[in-house]
């Protein structure tokens, strides 16, 4: 892993990958490699943008993003996927690790951590 | 059904009630008569019966008179049998009588008149009136045989008018059943399927349209402020009016969260109805600061069912959590061999059915749509107890 950490941003709303970008530019070791807003655009972006962490929500328009996390393991085993989304815990989360990723959080409790 | 249907039943309807109480009045009527005729008939019938004892007190008297010599008591008695009987003789004949009877009055009217003028006649020998008086007596007995006669058909014609009446009326209330009330049922019938249907259709609507307003703003309103919210957080300001603008929109977005979840809950649908209830529970917590807690074994539902008996608990949850000041609220959902009972059970103040108003009208049409029951009473000692009791079908059971 290089000095500063790659991330990917994957989220449908472009107001909250702008957040997310201002939010991040907050720590020096933490680089914004490519924004995505769909399924299909992240997985053109891997190759290039060869993320150390994809950010991603579960629900990408009418994609499902459980499928998306186990395409982004695939393709870069050693990618850290971390979902935030404003869907309940209960209803994503164990899906979402079973598929890969290795930790939910919701949107609102984002920067709290 | 149409105005033009329902006044041709009402125009129906009216017209068999009319007919009805025109043959009970003319039944009446009959009857009325009849019994006055039956009356006048045993009169009738005494009054010739009561001739023929005259003729033979006069025969009587007559052979008293020859007997014992002029004898003015006898001769009284005769004079006042004799004008009795002339008397009666003449209004039994003045009577509406049938042609038969006239005639029968006029077969004896010679021995009559020989009879009456011997009476008449203080000379005359008994053996006048005696020579007439078998031949009187047998005229009287046909005249009495007659009246009886025709007394007694009378009654049967009355009887025979009667049965007609009768028939007549339950003929109208045939039709009345065929034209009116089958009709009016069928209607009825139709138009409270309607109903069901427009409120089934009416509440499948506004579902979908509040888990579209949910998802608008879950994917709208909610989003923009997380965004926000991520933005002023990387202002990193020690102004505390930035902290402050952080909090407020924090609280902007639980409130909207609650606001989705109590529009439309996609735990619903992905884990089922239990986990729902204890999601809205967590919600009623947060959102009312009130204890609320479910006591429930998990269940499996289908989704119109386990949709709407969800929907009964939001419903009597939020109205419990938003009016009756209640500080605990416990949902309860118990399965018996038949049926699924649900209970909301609050702490408050209590609630009326005037105060419900919407709230309890679509909790009972949803109860309606499950073929369920809704009862809501005074909790012990305070509070309000909502029971839903949903009928499960032979397979859920």
């Amino acid at each position: 892993m290089s000095a500063t950490t790659r991330v990917l941003l994957v989220d449908d709303h472009p107001i909250v990958r702008y957040g997310f970008v201002q939010l991040l530019a907050m720590a020096t070791d933490l680089e914004v490699c490519g924004q995505a807003a769909d399924a299909q655009t992240t997985i053109e972006l891997l190759p290039d943008t060869r993320p150390d962490v994809v950010v991603l929500d579960v629900v990408l328009g009418n994609t499902n993003g459980i499928d998306l996390i186990r395409e982004i393991k695939d393709k870069l085993p050693d990618a850290t996927v971390l979902v935030v989304s404003m869907h309940d815990e209960q209803l994503y989360a164990e899906r979402a690790l079973r598929a890969g990723a290795s930790g939910y959080l919701m949107k609102q409790e984002a920067t709290e951590t | 059904m149409s105005g033009r249907r329902t006044r041709v039943l009402t125009f129906r309807y009216v017209g068999a009630l009319l007919a009805v109480a025109a043959f009970l009045i003319a039944e009446q009527f009959v009857v009325q008569a009849a019994l006055d005729r039956q009356e006048g008939d045993a009169r009738v019938v005494n009054i010739a019966g009561r001739q023929r004892m005259l003729s033979q007190r006069l025969s009587m008297l007559m052979l008293a008179l020859e007997a014992d010599g002029r004898n003015d008591a006898t001769v009284a008695a005769l004079s006042q049998v004799a004008d009795e009987w002339e008397h009666s003789h003449i209004a039994l004949q003045q009577l509406s009588n049938s042609s038969v009877i006239r005639e029968l009055f006029a077969q004896i009217d010679s021995d009559h008149r020989a009879m009456l003028a011997a009476a008449r006649s203080v000379t005359a020998s008994p053996s006048v009136v005696l020579a007439h008086q078998d031949a009187f007596l047998a005229g009287m007995d046909r005249i009495v045989a007659q009246y009886e006669r025709e007394a007694r058909q009378r009654v049967v014609e009355l009887r025979r008018t009667e049965l007609v009446l009768l028939l007549l009326v339950l003929g109208v209330l045939g039709l009345e059943g065929l034209f009116v009330f089958r009709p009016a049922v069928k209607g009825l019938r139709a138009h409270l399927a309607e109903r069901d249907r427009a409120q089934r259709e009416l509440l499948t609507v506004s579902d979908r349209e509040q888990r579209r307003i949910a998802e608008d703003i879950h994917d709208g309103l909610s989003q923009q402020l997380v965004g926000v919210s991520y933005l002023v957080k990387s202002l990193a300001s020690t102004d505390p009016r930035v902290a402050e603008i952080g909090r407020l929109l924090g609280e902007s977005i639980d409130h909207t969260r609650g606001l989705t979840r109590s529009l439309y809950s996609p735990i619903l649908e992905l884990e089922g109805l239990v986990p729902a209830l204890r999601d809205l529970a967590a919600y009623t917590e947060r959102a009312f600061r009130v204890d609320c807690h479910v006591h429930a074994e998990p269940i499996e539902l289908p989704m119109p069912q386990r949709g709407e008996i969800y929907r009964i608990a939001r419903e009597a949850v939020i109205n419990a959590g938003k009016h009756s000041r209640a500080t605990s609220i416990e949902i309860e959902l118990e399965r018996s061999s038949s049926t699924l009972v649900l209970t909301i059970r609050d702490d408050g103040v209590g609630m009326s059915r005037n105060h419900a108003g919407l709230g309890l009208h679509l909790m009972e049409s949803r109860a309606n749509m499950l073929g369920a029951t809704l009862a809501i009473s005074p909790g012990e000692p305070r509070g309000t107890v909502v029971t839903c009791t949903i009928p499960l079908t032979e397979h859920q059971a």
